[in-house]
């Protein structure tokens, strides 16, 4: 069975457009979210500004701003620095492309007035749209699984590698913020007001952010190569958008990645800072004899950005390994949860071999991945 | 050792056929996945809160979950693949249209393509492997390929289509595992292949 | 107040989409969450909508939700105390 790497990887988020530029401005502590203002209403969001987004845009691409959405140009953005910093074959049959995202440009149902067809709104479109820019010559994969996807179209990533199907798989994350999402989740009663506190007993709730990410996986190893051990997804059975009481599924994942019995140096946790999430995973990671381990979770910097988190948070993962640096758990303050958490309270050096990556997400999924650094 | 299709199940044309045999079929109708409920007798009243999409997978999932030598397996090595080419969207645009004045929670929360198999795991205890894939078209190629990998570690996938829009109404559910004593006898296997995938699919 | 009783029922039916309920199936003093109707979080926030939407009420506090939603008769009376 061949072995995974994550070897090259990218961020776009407001925090800026490269992985280092992300990397270094968390480790300053800096926060995407901000007070913006979508159809009247004032929302905590992490967004990033369109005339930005549009000058990076033309400056690296040399094409029209206007034939893509915002998503696509985040999209093509963060994939092409990948490919800049490495000499894969696009072309080859041993390539692929997967895209994970929850709602893609979902906002083309909000402005009727958008100069891009409709049908763009199919998330195959958007992934055929990004995969044609580079010319890729498999047809893209799509993961559409909730707040899991990225994660999970890692995992995918990593069995289609372990299974000698491809020699190289680039997968990216990616999801805007719009008022589908604002709304909804605003109705659910699930947005903080102010940046969000993961894991802290006043957190009351969850901010969403945008990003795209993308990092390329590979059978070879090579220096800095980060190793996906092991990878697996369980499905709660008990609730489609209330997490469960017992942390079920993600208890089983916990199970199936950590083989060896072996605890990880460190776990960035999924960690939205909303209620039940939080107390969840506590209980998971409890069952699992993890709730000594050190942990953060990036929401306090980003929000939530959905289906790009698994991947944009695994990239912190990666950087986290190569740097030994084990970043801060921003907005937490007190212990909030019925287990107490190790939380890492400042961004420090510490040497670390191994790194627990989870995700969870509406219907009931879950998703876990264990990374090595060799 | 060879995968084996065990079971499947189809919704189209208002009729829900399981293993070549019509269940139920309903006349002209606006509602026929709520008629179509009313006719399997499920009392599972949750049912009239999912969105049509949820309806879809937990009509074809019903009749191969329950079968004898199915319901069995161990629930946390049962793995649930699925796939279309619209996710979620016709809950989405039904949500959208609230979203500036009343936003609606209950609809907020199907749109995402997956929520149909937390609703299938929730009614089975289905705790194994998911995974949603969205597709131009339905392709076997896809599931066949991943179902396997699935059943390195899985003992078996529930997998296959389904499809919603405002005109059509295409499931398709087909359950993947291995030759057991309690199913040798009652199961009229066929081989887990793309072909065989196809030819169930398009019948 | 006993015609808001009525409509309460009859668009909670409707609201929460509880196709196989009639409106005499429903015992205004009876809990509306847990037994019963077997409603769950989810119904309470369309709940908080159905209340604004039809009747021009905000609850603010998720919390205050608890004790309105206890029957179809509280809700009734919160409605009747509350409306302008």
């Amino acid at each position: 069975m061949n072995k995974a790497f994550l070897h090259n990887a990218n961020i776009i988020s407001p925090l800026g457009f490269t992985t280092k530029q992300n990397f270094d401005a968390v480790c300053d502590g800096k926060i995407a979210m901000q007070n913006h203002t979508f159809n009247g209403v004032t929302y905590c969001t992490a967004i990033i500004e369109n005339k930005l987004l549009d000058e990076v845009f033309i400056q690296q691409t040399k094409l029209n701003p206007k034939e893509f959405t915002r998503l696509e140009k985040m999209c093509i953005l963060s994939i092409k620095d990948v490919l800049n910093n490495s000499d894969i074959d696009v072309k080859s049959k041993r390539t692929l492309f997967i895209f994970s995202t929850t709602k893609g440009n979902i906002d083309l149902l909000e402005n009727t007035k958008s100069e891009i067809p409709e049908e763009r709104v199919y998330l195959h479109k958007t992934a055929e749209i990004i995969a044609a820019h580079f010319g890729f010559t498999n047809k893209p994969m799509v993961v559409s699984n909730a707040c899991i996807s990225g994660l999970l179209a890692i995992i995918i990533a990593k069995r289609l590698l372990a299974d000698n199907q491809y020699d190289n798989i680039i997968v990216t994350g990616a999801d805007i913020v719009s008022t589908f999402t604002l709304s909804g989740f605003n109705s659910l009663g699930a947005l903080s007001s102010n940046p969000c506190k993961p894991f802290d007993k006043s957190r009351t709730g969850i901010n969403l952010g945008e990003a795209a990410a993308s990092v390329l996986i590979s059978n070879q190893q090579k220096e800095d190569g980060v190793e996906i051990v092991s990878g697996s997804s369980a499905n709660d059975a008990n609730h489609i958008s209330g997490p469960s009481r017992t942390g079920e599924g993600l208890y089983k994942c916990l199970q199936k990645v950590l083989v060896h019995n072996t605890a990880p140096d460190f776990i960035n946790a999924h960690g939205t800072a909303t209620e039940f999430n939080d107390e969840m995973e506590s209980i998971a990671f409890n069952r699992a004899g993890l709730q000594n381990i050190l942990i953060n979770s990036l929401k306090g910097y980003y929000g939530h950005t959905l289906g790009a988190a698994g991947v944009l948070e695994s990239v912190f993962c990666i950087e986290g390994l190569r740097q030994n640096k084990i970043i801060a758990s921003t907005g937490f303050e007190k212990q909030g949860t019925s287990i107490e958490l190790n939380i890492a309270t400042k961004t420090e050096n510490k040497k670390s071999i191994t790194c627990l990556k989870t995700a969870s997400g509406f219907g009931g999924c879950n998703a876990a991945v264990l990374y090595k650094m060799n | 050792m060879s995968n084996y299709i065990l079971s499947y199940t189809k919704i189209k044309n208002n009729c829900l056929w399981h293993n070549d045999k019509l269940v139920s079929k309903i006349g002209e109708t606006d509602n026929f996945l709520e008629e179509t409920y009313k006719s399997l007798d499920l009392a599972y009243p949750k049912f009239f809160k999912m969105d049509a999409l949820s309806k879809l997978g937990v009509l074809c999932a019903e009749q191969i979950l329950t079968d004898e030598s199915i319901r069995l397996l161990p629930k946390e090595k049962i793995a649930v693949v699925l796939s279309n080419k619209n996710s979620s969207l016709q809950t989405d645009v039904a949500y959208a249209k609230t979203m500036r004045d009343f936003p609606s929670p209950s609809l907020f929360v199907y749109t995402l393509p997956n929520i149909v198999t937390g609703e299938i795991a929730i009614k089975h205890k289905i705790t194994g492997e998911n995974a949603f894939f969205i597709e131009p078209t339905f392709n076997a190629d896809l599931l066949h390929n991943y179902t396997e990998l699935l059943l390195q570690e899985s003992e078996a996938v529930l997998c296959g289509w389904l499809s919603i829009d405002e005109k059509t109404c295409d499931g398709f559910l087909y359950f993947v595992g291995k030759q057991t004593e309690s199913n040798q006898k009652k199961i009229n296997f066929i081989k887990h292949n793309p072909t065989n995938i196809t030819q169930l699919y398009t019948n | 107040m006993e015609n808001l009783i009525e409509n309460l029922k009859k668009q909670i039916i409707e609201q929460l989409n509880l196709a196989e309920v009639k409106p005499y199936d429903i015992d205004a003093s009876a809990p509306l969450f847990g037994e019963g109707l077997g409603l769950d979080s989810i119904d309470a926030l369309e709940l908080i909508v159905l209340l604004e939407k039809n009747y021009g009420l905000k609850i603010q506090e998720p919390k205050d939700a608890k004790n309105i939603f206890q029957s179809v008769k509280t809700l009734a009376e919160y409605i009747s105390s509350h409306k302008k």
